[in-house]
């Protein structure tokens, strides 16, 4: 992926550090359509997923700042603030999520593999490795995202078993580690 | 270290927003543990972002795109109103002092000593109701003390288990410590010993009260 100044990263740098508007257009044009096309692949009635990618694209101009190229890709980031809007549209009291300063939490080992690899460079190779599962696999991972429904429901659209669809997902998960494991090496 | 990690489908689950409260809540809690689990979380999320890019593009509303403009300004003048009332905004920064309890519970539940502690069936064994989940689980806490023989026991549904503090072995020979999860999706019979110096404390949540077997 080029670095060009209509990349997805550089616009976001635009918004946190110019409030740029055509930054901002620009990446409402790009995302809001897709963010669309989720929730509708998620089942959402077409006034809440309007309204849903309305409250999202206003997270990202006020949360521009906060994303981290080390942590992950722009996508990934996008992918967290539709997820909680969700959260918040449906609902939900609370996000439970971890806290960074928890004196409880376990910290990863220095050398852990998930982290030794840049943000971006593994999203790439996710997208690879996403796009070279089999098809049941692949299938059997979005079945879980495109939810808002059990494994049961999505187990009966698929007809298959539950324990079916699990061990599918957990091949699908192995190969997407392996994946990026090997290419580290 | 935990050596029981969540299941994938769990994580991914997770991940996408789609367990309920308090199954989302009991993750939460294992991932402070468990820095596998909170790596695959990461990995989980890279996915969605891969789905979400992957779309086919969805037309938007003609002026959704002035509409947002249009807020923007009022956006960076401090006001953060939401298209929809988001729900009670959580004190993210409350920490157990003592770094025992999570975080995603002890939100709920502050100090543990402050909770109504009851006696369970098992003598040796307290439980407290978790408060502040909106689902319709069980959820609670249970203390066991050391040396305890859980009675051979099932659940209607599934079943989650965190341990937050001291370890025991299950009928399958199998040893559980701090930030293990423990799953069980049938209603398979099963017993557990704290077998441990300490006293154990578990994180439960389930469809249902356990059914004890008689005998």
């Amino acid at each position: 992926m080029s670095d060009s100044a209509s990349a997805p990263r550089a616009l976001l740098a635009r918004i946190a550090h110019d409030r740029d508007r055509d930054a901002f257009a620009e990446l409402f044009r790009r995302f809001a359509p897709r963010i669309k096309g989720y929730m509708g692949r998620s089942g959402a009635p077409t006034d809440q997923a309007d309204e849903l990618v309305q409250e999202a694209m206003l997270r990202v101009w006020r949360h521009a700042a906060s994303f981290d190229p080390e942590r992950g890709s722009v996508e990934a980031w996008l992918f967290r603030i539709v997820r909680n809007a969700r959260l918040d549209q449906i609902g939900r009291q609370q996000r439970h999520a971890i806290d960074p300063a928890d004196p409880a939490l376990l910290p990863a080992e220095p050398d852990a593999p998930d982290t030794a690899v840049a943000g971006r460079q593994r999203s790439e190779r996710l997208r690879l490795a996403l796009a070279g599962l089999p098809a049941e696999q692949a299938a059997a991972l979005r079945s879980i995202y495109y939810g808002f429904k059990t494994m049961q429901a999505a187990a009966e659209e698929q007809g298959v078993a539950v324990g079916t669809l699990k061990s599918r997902v957990r091949l699908g998960c192995n190969h997407l580690r392996s994946a990026l494991v090997r290419e580290e090496l | 270290m935990a050596q029981h990690h969540a299941p994938d489908e769990l994580l991914l689950a997770y991940a996408a927003g789609e367990l309920s409260d308090s199954e989302a809540m009991l993750v939460a809690c294992h991932l402070t543990l468990c820095p596998e689990s909170r790596a695959f979380v990461a990995l989980a999320e890279a996915m969605g972002g891969a789905l979400l890019s992957e779309q086919s593009p969805n037309s938007v509303d003609a002026d959704a795109l002035d509409r947002v403009m249009g807020r923007l300004d009022s956006m960076d003048m401090g006001d953060s109103r939401s298209f929809y009332i988001s729900g009670n905004t959580v004190d993210q920064a409350i920490h157990d002092p003592h770094g025992i309890v999570p975080s995603p519970l002890y939100r709920l539940t502050g100090p543990l000593d402050r909770l109504s502690w009851f006696d369970g069936r098992t003598p040796g064994v307290k439980m407290a109701v978790v408060p502040s989940t909106i689902d319709d689980r069980f959820t609670l806490l249970a203390k066991l003390q050391p040396g305890i023989e859980l009675p051979s026991h099932s659940h209607p549904g599934f079943e989650m288990t965190l341990v937050l503090a001291g370890g025991y072995r299950d009928d399958t020979d199998k040893t559980f410590v701090r930030g293990d999860m423990d799953l069980r999706d049938s209603d398979r019979s099963h017993q557990q010993w704290i077998d441990n110096d300490e006293p154990c404390l578990w994180l439960v949540v389930a469809q249902g009260p356990p059914i004890f077997n008689k005998g």
